[in-house]
């Protein structure tokens, strides 16, 4: 048999909660305050007096995690619509606009032979500040910026070789694989209609 | 042999009738010639009558004239005239007797000459007296013509009349030859039947008497009682003795055989008779025996016709019982009916609660799709932050309070996300939940649906169980009508029973009875066997 009377009293007790919003109580808000006060009180900018400080851009693409230097990142954006140009290498996603300006998308899973597992598609752009024109690469997810000192980028490991090696600076120690982004910029191989301007 | 009995009898009387018939036609050949030959003789008798008569006519024509002329007298003329008127007719009478004999009639015409000569010379003399006298009459007669003539007569009468003389002899001399004949033909007649007669005699009293004798002792030696004689007599004969002796044969091989098969019928008949004494004996006992299960038998009835009572009484136990199941299988069916219309309500209401948790799902379909806004609005949040940090990091030290700023901005968005994340997941277990209780529903429904379907088919089972307690109801009364029946009949019974124990003393005097009879029959098959002892097969 069915406590109906319960039932009745634990839906009362469901109204009630619903009247209130579902908002936190006083308590929990004083936790939530608590936390974010100890980030903010947190030193900013550790070891900013040394130099040798790598600020960087952390992405996903096809589950791996990759990360550009601030600096030459102009912006993120989400990605509208992605026309594909027909006659352009396959690591070529197409041309995109992002604010009114046409950029041409570079898919760096595409140019490193990533395997596709199938998981969330490119939705996200990160926009490169080039020296003629700015190119986005092609983000499953932005994760934030990190800065790393430099000392703790491993360059020289094994597995930064192959395709990728001379788009890489190195892998810090939670492995994000760090791009060299001027390196990705002076790329021929990226410009589209380069081969056919030659 | 091939002729019958009969047929040689008849032949031996044929044979003398026979002999008897010759016999007789030689004697009435003889005797008719013998009355023709007489017969003849008178013929001849009157011839030489006639002849004398002639002769006396004219002897009286003569003495007539002669007396005329003598006297001249007319009344002398009266012979003359009496002769001369019969002379004719006597001549005419000779010539018809003798119409036979030519010789006779060639005499008789030679006679007519003379005779006519003589009446002419009467004649004449006579006419001469009457009318010239006597003298010239007595020279005619002178002439001695008239005596010539009549002289010439005489001879011729003579003649002829030895002519008749000599037929008669002759005819005298055949008469006596064919009496003598006729004689001889009977004597020796007699003779050869007699011959005949004893020949046939002998000869049936050797074919016929002898094999017939021969037979009758067979007949006796059998009615003395030896039935193995046989008849010795020629089988092969076709005749009647031949069938008799055949048949005569045949009879004594059937009695032996059957004087035979009587001395085994009397064996058997002996046994027989002792068997069935044997066997009355045995039905003397049985019917004791059967008086005694009838004693058994009517107290067996008796307790059955009790024990029918109690189930008589039993039965109107199980009719009221029934009666009352009846009705309260009428309170169980109506009792099904409302359970139906409750089950009904309760699939109605289970539709009523798919309904409400289905608009439940559908409302949780619209807070997703708002959860799915407000991500979205996070995910910008996100990439406003990062872009500020990415600003912030542009401006340097200028920057780096913003770059605090751009972090909270972040952190938020991603509080959002995860809100977001945690009411999607909550959103994910109502939509099961849902899932679930719409499922729960269905199920009850289909347990209602189940539940009406049992109901019915328990209304049914009831409706059959009320039918089942009529026909019980129905069962119950006829079990106790026909338990009165069996109660009659019972009382039939008893009353058959005595009837079969009368019978049965009635058998039992019976079967004395045919032991009696079985010892007359015992007795008969020995009487029988010495009978048939007395033949010797």
């Amino acid at each position: 048999m069915i406590d109906w009377e319960a039932v009745h009293r634990r839906l009362a007790r469901l109204e009630t909660a619903l009247d209130r919003g579902g908002r936190r109580t006083a308590r929990e808000m004083r936790e939530v305050l608590h936390d974010r006060a100890r980030i903010l009180a947190r030193p900013a900018g550790i070891g900013r007096g040394a130099d040798d400080q790598v600020e960087f851009l952390e992405f996903t693409v096809a589950d791996e995690r990759y990360g550009i230097e601030t600096a030459h990142i102009r912006e993120v954006a989400i990605v509208t619509a992605l026309t594909p140009v027909p006659g352009t290498p396959a690591f070529i996603g197409g041309i995109a606009t992002v604010r009114g300006q046409i950029l041409s998308v570079l898919d760096i899973g595409r140019l490193f032979d990533l395997p596709d597992l199938g998981g969330a598609p490119p939705g996200k752009l990160v926009v490169l500040e080039g020296p003629d024109m700015p190119v986005g690469i092609l983000a499953a997810a932005i994760i934030g910026m990190r800065t790393v000192p430099a000392s703790e980028i491993e360059t020289s490991l094994p597995t930064l070789t192959g395709g990728r090696a001379p788009y890489l600076r190195g892998i810090d120690r939670t492995g994000v694989a760090i791009l060299d982004g001027a390196a990705l910029l002076a790329a021929r191989d990226i410009i589209v209609g380069a081969e056919a301007g030659q | 042999m091939k002729l019958t009995v009969g047929a040689k009898i008849w032949a031996c009387l044929g044979g003398v009738l026979l002999i008897l018939l010759i016999v007789a036609a030689v004697s009435y050949g003889n005797t008719r010639k013998l009355t023709e030959t007489a017969t003849w003789r008178a013929h001849s008798f009157e011839v030489q009558g006639g002849l004398l008569a002639l002769l006396s006519v004219m002897q009286d024509a003569e003495t007539g004239q002669r007396g005329y002329l003598v006297t001249g007298e007319d009344r002398y003329l009266e012979p003359y005239q009496a002769a001369v008127r019969s002379i004719d007719r006597t001549l005419q009478t000779l010539k018809d007797l003798t119409a036979d004999n030519a010789t006779q009639q060639r005499n008789l015409e030679t006679l007519r000459e003379p005779v006519k000569a003589k009446l002419d010379e009467l004649k004449e003399t006579v006419d001469l007296r009457r009318g010239q006298g006597f003298e010239p009459a007595r020279q005619v007669v002178l002439t001695d013509r008239g005596k010539q003539a009549m002289d010439e007569v005489r001879r011729q009468i003579a003649g002829m009349q030895g002519v008749e003389s000599e037929l008669l002899r002759q005819r005298e001399a055949a008469m006596a030859t064919s009496s003598e004949n006729t004689l001889w033909v009977i004597l020796g007649g007699a003779g050869i039947a007699a011959l005949f007669v004893i020949a046939a005699g002998s000869f049936l009293g050797r074919n016929i008497s002898g094999p017939l004798r021969e037979i009758t002792v067979i007949a006796e030696q059998i009615g003395g009682g030896d039935l193995t004689v046989s008849p010795t007599t020629d089988v092969v004969r076709t005749d009647e003795i031949g069938i008799l002796a055949r048949t005569f044969r045949t009879m004594t091989g059937k009695l032996r055989q059957l004087i035979q098969e009587i001395r085994e019928g009397t064996n058997v008949l002996g046994t027989a008779a002792s068997q069935i004494v044997t066997i009355t004996a045995q039905v003397a006992a049985g019917a004791a025996e059967t008086a005694t299960a009838l004693a058994q038998t009517s107290a067996t009835m008796e307790e059955v016709k009790k024990t029918s009572q109690v189930s008589s009484e039993k039965a109107l136990y199980v009719s009221e019982t029934a009666q009352n199941t009846a009705q309260i299988s009428q309170g169980g069916r109506r009792a099904v009916e409302q359970s139906i219309e409750g089950i009904s309500k309760v699939r109605e209401q289970i539709g009523a609660i798919a309904e409400a948790v289905m608009q439940l799902s559908e409302q949780s379909q619209a807070i997703g799709e708002i959860v799915a806004t407000v991500n979205d609005l996070a995910e910008q949040s996100n990439l406003l932050a990062v872009n500020a940090a990415i600003e912030a990091a542009r401006a340097g030290d200028q920057g780096k309070g913003f770059v605090v700023v751009a972090q909270e901005v972040k952190s938020l968005a991603e509080q959002s996300k995860q809100a977001t994340a945690q009411v999607r997941s909550i959103l994910g277990d109502i939509q099961k939940a849902t899932a679930t209780a719409v499922l729960a529903a269905e199920q009850g429904s289909k347990a209602v649906d189940a539940g009406v379907k049992q109901s019915i088919e328990a209304g049914e089972a009831i409706e059959r169980l009320a039918q089942s307690i009529s026909t019980a109801t129905q069962a119950a009364t006829q079990i106790v009508a026909s338990n009165q029946q069996q109660q009659i009949g019972i009382d039939q019974v008893a009353l058959a029973m005595e009837n079969i124990r009368q019978a049965s003393v009635q058998n039992l005097g019976a079967t004395k009875q045919a032991e009696t009879a079985a010892q007359n029959l015992n007795e008969l098959g020995h009487k029988l066997k010495a009978m048939a002892g007395q033949y010797r097969a």
